[in-house]
């Protein structure tokens, strides 16, 4: 088995065979490298082709229509261009916005930003579980709020939240609903009419297509436009100007047919995977679940531990690939939001682990992480002062 | 987190780490001493057994960063044997310096030769009947 073993599909996935296929046919065929926008000839038309393929793939994802698509570089920008956008072009008919403190930075940091340009914002906490009841919700809308960006499955701990309840209450109330999919699009199913949503965030690096592309859904009877945060080109309808990356969009494209046709078996298998793991090292005296035991995706599963120091603990590790936290915020010393959020001390936060699976893990690998957790737990908590010792 | 440097010596004595544990055997005396809090990320313990005035077994616990448990562990190896005194000679400069240490783990030597000083000053307190 290749060391370290690769548990860190939450972060970035590898390039599926048959995008990489794809991607290439566009790079390297002498037909395939011209520019959408140029129409008037057969380069620019066949790129054009190509683009509309790859859109209508995202499109059948999560139940919207092509042209509800728009390119984005990742689901950062879409988030971004989601909040930003949409906040800005319709503040004069509200400057409230209401998120939750375990979102994604992308959309927490675009949230700061309107709320130091004067918009106000409310943050919902989660409950011990990590969930956001759709009541929190309810209740902080005011008349004056004009969005609500709640995301489907937590990056760092994969707690579900229910999109559709959420949802529901926003199309009632008139805000705009925004969802950062880029966790779940991959696992689950989304369907944008029946969830309510108006604004979702993709990202083709969680499903096994290249980074640097990802996409943004706008229902176009709820969304009439969005502020852009860049300027210089009619692509995608203004709203994200600059040549659109044929080979890119294509790579997303047929991530997400991909997707399709195996979200079902990948799903079971996976989950089976997470199961096992946690069969290995759930029963370890001292090691927590964090986030709702049921309510959660298949490819996650993050684990605080007591009685040990968290950067020995990922060090000890590091035969496996695995994340403290997520990986847009381990950059940063800070213990994690997300678990200060559940209630965990900072001791619990920062020894905390997220294991995340793919379609390519194995049993073996999964047995050889058990082995490697315990071990490494066992023997740090071996090496720690004991109360009786640490009195002296 | 960022990604923290470690130098060989700490790759080394936290994969196997030199004399981990409580202290076993017969000394003419017996010191222990500790410091950091864990609920600030860092405890030390030293456990050291004296005989005719030399450091004769020592051993540590240790909660905390790598580079923690690997600078216990080559005091550990380098003490043994040594005259009580010895224990004076530790100091953190020295300990960065050795194990090539970032600059931000300068407070956990600091903490390591804290509880070293006490068993220094525990050593002198049995010596004066204190």
């Amino acid at each position: 088995m290749t060391q370290p073993v690769y548990l860190d599909y939450a972060a970035t996935t590898p390039v599926d065979a048959d995008v990489a296929r794809v991607m290439n046919a566009c790079l390297t065929d002498n037909n395939g490298f011209g520019n959408s926008s140029s129409g008037q000839h057969a380069f620019g038309r066949k790129a054009e082709q190509q683009i509309e393929w790859a859109r209508e793939q995202v499109a059948k994802l999560i139940g919207a229509s092509a042209d509800e698509i728009v390119w984005t570089s990742c689901a950062t920008e879409a988030d971004n261009l989601a909040i930003i956008g949409a906040a800005q072009f319709r503040a004069a008919s509200g400057r409230h916005i209401i998120t939750a403190a375990s979102e994604h930075p992308a959309v927490l940091d675009a949230c700061q930003r309107l709320a130091r340009q004067g918009f106000e914002l409310t943050i919902l906490p989660t409950d011990a579980r990590g969930i956001i009841d759709p009541g929190q919700v309810a209740d902080a809308l005011t008349d004056a709020t004009t969005l609500v960006s709640i995301m489907h499955v937590n990056n760092e701990i994969g707690v579900v939240q229910d999109i559709a309840a959420i949802g529901a209450v926003c199309r009632a109330h008139g805000a705009l609903f925004h969802v950062d999919a880029a966790q779940s699009a991959c696992h689950l199913p989304i369907d944008v009419a029946a969830q309510s949503i108006d604004m979702l965030s993709l990202s083709a690096q969680k499903m096994y297509g290249p980074k640097g592309i990802g996409a943004l859904y706008l229902n176009h009877e709820r969304v009439r436009r969005l502020e852009p945060l860049m300027y210089g080109g009619s692509q995608e309808g203004g709203l994200r100007p600059g040549t659109v990356p044929t080979h890119q969009v294509m790579g997303m494209g047929e991530a997400c047919r991909i997707v399709m046709t195996v979200m079902h078996s990948a799903s079971k298998r996976i989950t089976a995977l997470r199961d096992r793991l946690w069969a290995g090292i759930g029963d370890i005296q001292g090691v927590l679940l964090n986030g709702d035991s049921k309510q959660r995706v298949c490819h996650i599963l993050n684990v605080s531990v007591t009685g040990v120091e968290g950067e020995s603990l990922h060090y000890g590790l590091r035969g496996l690939a695995v994340s403290a936290g997520s990986a847009c915020t381990t950059l940063d010393d800070a213990p994690s939001a997300v678990l200060r959020g559940l209630g965990r001390s900072d001791q619990l936060a920062r020894a905390s682990v997220r294991f995340s699976f793919g379609r390519p893990t194995t049993e073996a690998e999964i047995d050889f992480a058990v082995e490697t957790f315990a071990e490494v737990v066992a023997k740090l908590r071996g090496i720690a002062p004991t109360s009786a010792s640490a009195s002296v | 987190m960022r990604a923290q440097h470690y130098s060989a010596v700490v790759e080394k004595h936290f994969t196997r780490p030199q004399h981990a544990g409580p202290l076993s055997g017969d000394y003419e005396a017996v010191l222990n001493a500790a410091a950091g809090q864990r609920e600030q990320g860092t405890e030390v313990v030293f456990h050291i057994g004296i005989t005719t005035g030399r450091i004769a077994a020592i051993t540590f616990q240790a909660f905390g960063c790598p580079h923690t448990i690997a600078a216990c562990s080559v005091l550990t190896e380098r003490l043994t044997g040594l005259p009580v005194a010895a224990l004076d000679d530790v100091k953190w400069t020295e300990l960065v310096a050795s194990l090539d240490l970032p600059v931000e783990k300068t407070g956990r030597m600091l903490i390591i030769e804290d509880a070293l000083r006490k068993c220094r000053a525990a050593w002198d307190n049995k010596r004066l009947g204190r």
